[in-house]
């Protein structure tokens, strides 16, 4: 059983990665922080609406309440002139305040409470199995949805990657020759909403944000090109959360909270050991 | 070559959160010449061009390129962004970003072929630069950055160049190349239309200058505008009037147009 | 009703009603400098990245000491703002992405602590959950008193560098050459956002403390144009919006106060955006109404006037200004109230207040043209477009410098005549 919950841990951890990667590279980082706390009330509505914790239902309700959530950013900054951050501000802790209210008051009928909210249940997550057809390997239903989930992220990417990688370079010039970048900018949130959406019941509001921020940012410390960083963030990815899981195990604590600390850790071993090597560098060339 | 003009910009009028910024600039720039915009900083050079590549949709007025409305004739039109206005620690060397030039958005699958290759390393040849084409971008000067920029355009095959500040922040050397790279651009047929704030070397650059400051001060043969009047009136200042009624339509929220002649 | 509203009678509920109002106050000045200098999301970086502090103080003290676990949370407070910091020096990532990077993995940590309070079997470990969420109900008066301690260094601070601090706000590059020493400034900024953000932890709980930093400062930005207008305006939204949710925690001790706050926010925001002047979305729809008001007005008694310079005629058939676009006769009506017409039979008189405003315009529009025609050097079948719109904007002051630009002229690129009051 904890093989499931480990492998299922790295596949989530390998789609948030790699979708949060075009929002790092954008500056836009904190914009996960604002979709991953929106998209709680959709998660709860769907929840109550259909009396069931399948995937379709609360991907509908969680992109409908993460577009909510881009629609109000957009309409404080543009309409109400209130300042960029502030109204990411404004307009996610609002949706997450209604979300916590919903979860409260109706405990007893949905299937999350408080704390599954802040750092998921990966615990839980290998329970529920389904046998696959034709054989008889049970397989958890979890698993199946993040690995279909990492497959729609890698053909997006790979669909959209020069629109994608255009955009965040140089917005100007992809406007120039056509590239939409509002579109794209929309797309690459979508992204990043649905990896959240389907990551939220394993790792919580607030982990995911490590897990599409920090690898990507680590990747960033020791690439010169787009697509060996993708890879690297990959790779960081899952050395990352296999330490936080392997300690969690051994500590007994918050698989998803060790995840992003050690991810946290990671990235500044790799900062300093690359401030090290440029140190060195200098130091070999001056005397010169 | 046709004696459409180039650019023809009619009447147009361009505000930032409802302050206009340029005044019913209205001129055309003629083809196969190397077109100067100038005037001093914060004229509204940049937001000129960035009308005429649709970055801002203005309040007034429209521009025709080739006598047609931009986007049929996107294909035959670059635009080479101010060297700000990207970030340089992106994770790409100069071959990647030279590569840009050969994206065609209408195709889904872009597969970048031998050809694209090709026309890449002939651009980086003609700016100098082919020796450091898997060099990061954040580890060149800022001359040779802006020749990557030039070159990226090049790989573009386009017959009009529009470049926003292309000599800031560059070097000497960088800076003579650059000149007679686009002489050359130019002498092939090309139309290239440039964004400088020096009045100095503008005098020796081009063939044709749209003289600015907010207003359009004139625009016209090199000769023809350079006369200290001009000169005079485009780097005199802003005029009051224009000033204070622009504060009046922000303050009001006021149209630039009647309803319905925003095209005029 | 007396059973719900029972808890107005308990002395305690009017404590902690007052103090979570007092502690939310407080932290919204801070935020409003934080709003104004676009640092917001600071704020939330540093509140989620405090846990780590707050559940270290509580297994250090072994209880839900208040003194210890506000220590713990400003100290940790500081590690993360310096954190941040680092990040952004050493490395070519912006604010944004550091911020999301200590805030995540420093959550993480104390996730990870939490885990082990819970199973550490201390007393109150349960209520170490009242800091994510907020519990105004479980805040003790002895809490308080520590609490306000805290809120009250932060005001008297705030007043010490009240005047270098707005000059940093408004002016950064101005007060650096001043020779202000910003980046103490800064300094002494980050830690006053992490106290308001220890005071707050347990009236808003962390995870939305961000809220209480951004929102009252973004609805104060509405309705003032002036600092110390915006500081009392948020600290007054930020103290009522804390009162509603306190009640609310009260009557109903299982919902989490914070998220009540939140709402109550939001309804002010909503409210601001509808109803505040200048910015309001009511505000704006009326002006844009009043102008096309205007336009269609002014208009209608130009077109009056030139009927009057072709034929010499004061009056009009009604018949005839039926034909013309701007027609209404509810416009008729109010032209007739501005006393600039009068309607006697069928037909329509122009009243001397009518002639003056109509050759007001007129005298507007071809000044506007003559102006672009000679200072824009626009062509002259281009001019019309642009005076059509301004001259209903070209105030008195604004057509007395055109005269005075201009060297008052006869007449516009047209030949047209520009028609002077005699
Ligand atoms: N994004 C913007 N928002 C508000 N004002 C702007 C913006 N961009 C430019 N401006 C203002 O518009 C004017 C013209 O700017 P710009 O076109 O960049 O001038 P130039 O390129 O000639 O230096 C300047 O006064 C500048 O302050
Ligand atoms: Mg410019």
């Amino acid at each position: 059983m904890n093989t499931w919950v480990l492998i299922n841990a790295l596949l989530i951890s390998l789609s948030c990665s790699l979708a949060g990667a075009f929002l790092v590279l954008r500056h836009r980082a904190m914009l996960t922080d604002a979709i991953s706390h929106a998209v709680l009330p959709g998660l709860v509505l769907a929840f109550l609406i259909s009396g069931t914790r399948n995937t379709p239902t609360m991907l509908a309700g969680a992109f409908v309440f993460g577009f909510i959530c881009i629609f109000l950013v957009e309409f404080f900054r543009n309409r109400v002139r209130i300042t960029d951050d502030a109204s990411i501000g404004i307009a996610f802790t609002t949706l997450f305040a209604v979300g916590i209210i919903l979860v409260t008051r109706y405990a007893d009928q949905v299937d999350l409470d408080q704390e599954c909210v802040l750092h998921g249940e990966i615990t839980f997550s290998a329970l529920k199995r389904m046998v696959l057809p034709g054989t008889n390997w049970a397989i958890p239903v979890t698993f199946i949805s993040s690995f279909v989930m990492l497959i729609v992220v890698v053909a997006l990417i790979g669909l959209g990657y020069h629109s994608l990688k255009l955009t965040s370079f140089n917005p100007e010039y992809a406007t120039s020759i056509g590239v939409s970048v509002v579109i794209w900018h929309y797309l690459a949130g979508g992204l990043a909403s649905m990896v959240t959406i389907v990551s939220f019941e394993a790792v919580g509001a607030i982990l995911v944000i490590a897990l599409m921020v920090i690898p990507a940012a680590t990747a960033w410390q020791v690439s010169t090109r787009l697509r060996p960083m993708l890879f690297k963030t990959a790779a960081f990815a899952l050395s990352g959360s296999f330490i936080g899981y392997w300690i969690a195990i051994r500590l007994n604590v918050s698989i998803a909270g060790s995840i992003a600390f050690f991810l946290g850790i990671q990235f500044a071993i790799v900062v300093l050991i690359v401030k090290a090597l440029q140190l060195n560098h200098f130091k070999m060339k001056s005397p010169n | 070559m046709s004696n459409t003009p180039a650019i023809d910009i009619h009447n147009l009028t361009a505000s930032y959160e409802r302050k206009p910024v340029l005044w019913e600039i209205d001129c055309q720039f003629p083809q196969g010449k190397l077109v100067g915009i100038v005037g001093p900083n914060g004229s509204g050079k940049t937001t000129l061009l960035k009308n005429i590549m649709g970055l801002m949709k203005p309040d007034s007025g429209y521009v025709r390129i080739f006598g047609d409305k931009l986007n049929s004739v996107r294909h035959r039109v670059s635009y080479v962004p101010q060297r700000e206005t990207v970030d340089w620690d992106f994770p790409a060397d100069v071959m990647d970003v030279v590569l840009m030039g050969r994206y065609n958005p209408k195709k889904l699958f872009n597969r970048i072929t031998q050809e694209d290759r090709d026309i890449a390393v002939e651009a980086l040849k003609r700016v100098n630069m082919l020796e450091f084409s898997r060099r990061h971008i954040s580890q060149l000067s800022g001359g040779q950055q802006q020749r990557v920029f030039i070159a990226r355009s090049l790989a573009q095959q386009a017959d009009l160049y529009l470049m926003d500040e292309p000599f800031v922040g560059v070097d000497a050397a960088s800076e003579d190349a650059i000149l007679s790279l686009l002489t050359e651009m130019k002498n092939s047929g090309k139309t290239v239309v440039i964004v400088h704030h020096d009045l100095q070397t503008a005098f020796e650059y081009f063939d044709h200058i749209a003289l600015l400051n907010t207003r359009l001060v004139a625009c016209g043969p090199t000769e023809e505008v350079f006369t200290s009047d001009l000169l005079q009136e485009a780097y005199g200042g802003r005029l009051t009037v224009l000033s204070r009624i622009g504060e009046l339509i922000a303050k009001k929220d006021f149209p630039i147009r009647e309803k319905g002649q925003e095209n005029n | 009703m007396g059973s719900i509203w029972s808890y107005f009678n308990e002395p305690n509920f009017w404590w902690v009603l007052m103090g979570t109002a007092f502690l939310s106050a407080v932290a919204s000045l801070v935020g409003t400098f934080t709003y104004l200098q676009r640092k917001s999301l600071m704020g939330d970086a540093i509140a989620h990245g405090i846990l780590p502090g707050i559940a270290g103080g509580f297994l250090l003290a072994g209880e839900k000491n208040t003194l210890i676990i506000m220590i713990g949370a400003i100290l940790w407070g500081i590690l993360t703002v310096a954190s941040i910091q680092w990040i952004t020096k050493r490395t070519k990532l912006q604010p944004s992405s550091a911020m999301a990077i200590v805030l995540s993995s420093y959550f993480g940590l104390g996730m990870m602590l939490l885990t082990v309070v819970q199973s550490s079997g201390l007393p109150d470990a349960s209520g170490v959950n009242a800091f994510l969420f907020g519990q105004a109900a479980s805040i003790l008066p002895e809490d308080l008193r520590v609490y306000s301690i805290f809120a009250v260094v932060v005001i008297v601070s705030l007043a010490a560098i009240y005047r270098p601090l707005t000059l940093l706000t408004f002016d950064r590059a101005s007060a650096e050459s001043r020779g202000f020493r910003v980046d103490q400034l800064d300094g002494v900024l980050s830690v006053l956002v992490v106290t308001a953000t220890a005071i707050g932890i347990q009236s808003i709980g962390l995870i939305l403390m961000a809220a209480l930093l951004i929102t009252p400062a973004a609805i104060a930005r509405m309705w003032n144009t002036r600092l110390i207008g915006m500081l009392i305006t948020s600290g007054i939204v930020a103290a009522i919006a804390a009162a509603g949710g306190t009640i609310i925690s009260f009557s109903a001790p299982s919902m989490p106060t914070g998220p009540w706050i939140v709402v109550v926010l939001f309804a002010f925001t909503v409210v601001s955006v509808a109803l505040s002047p200048h910015r309001g979305l009511i505000h704006r729809l009326r002006r844009r109404q009043n102008n096309q008001r205007i336009i269609r007005k002014e208009n209608l008694i130009k077109r009056l006037y030139h009927h009057w310079e072709s034929n010499q005629s004061t009056t009009v058939d009604d018949e005839l200004l039926r034909e013309s676009p701007e027609y209404s006769s509810d416009l008729l009506r109010r032209c007739a109230r501005e006393g600039w017409l009068k309607k006697q039979g069928g037909q329509w008189e122009i009243l001397p207040a009518g002639m003056r405003e109509g050759r007001r315009i007129t005298r507007a529009h071809r000044l506007w043209e003559l102006y672009l025609s000679k200072k824009l050097r626009l062509k002259d079948d281009h001019v019309h477009p642009s005076a059509e719109i301004m001259e209903h904007l070209i105030s008195e002051d604004i057509e007395e410098e055109l005269l005075r630009t201009l060297g008052y002229p006869e007449s516009d690129p047209h030949q047209r005549n520009i028609p002077y009051e005699s």
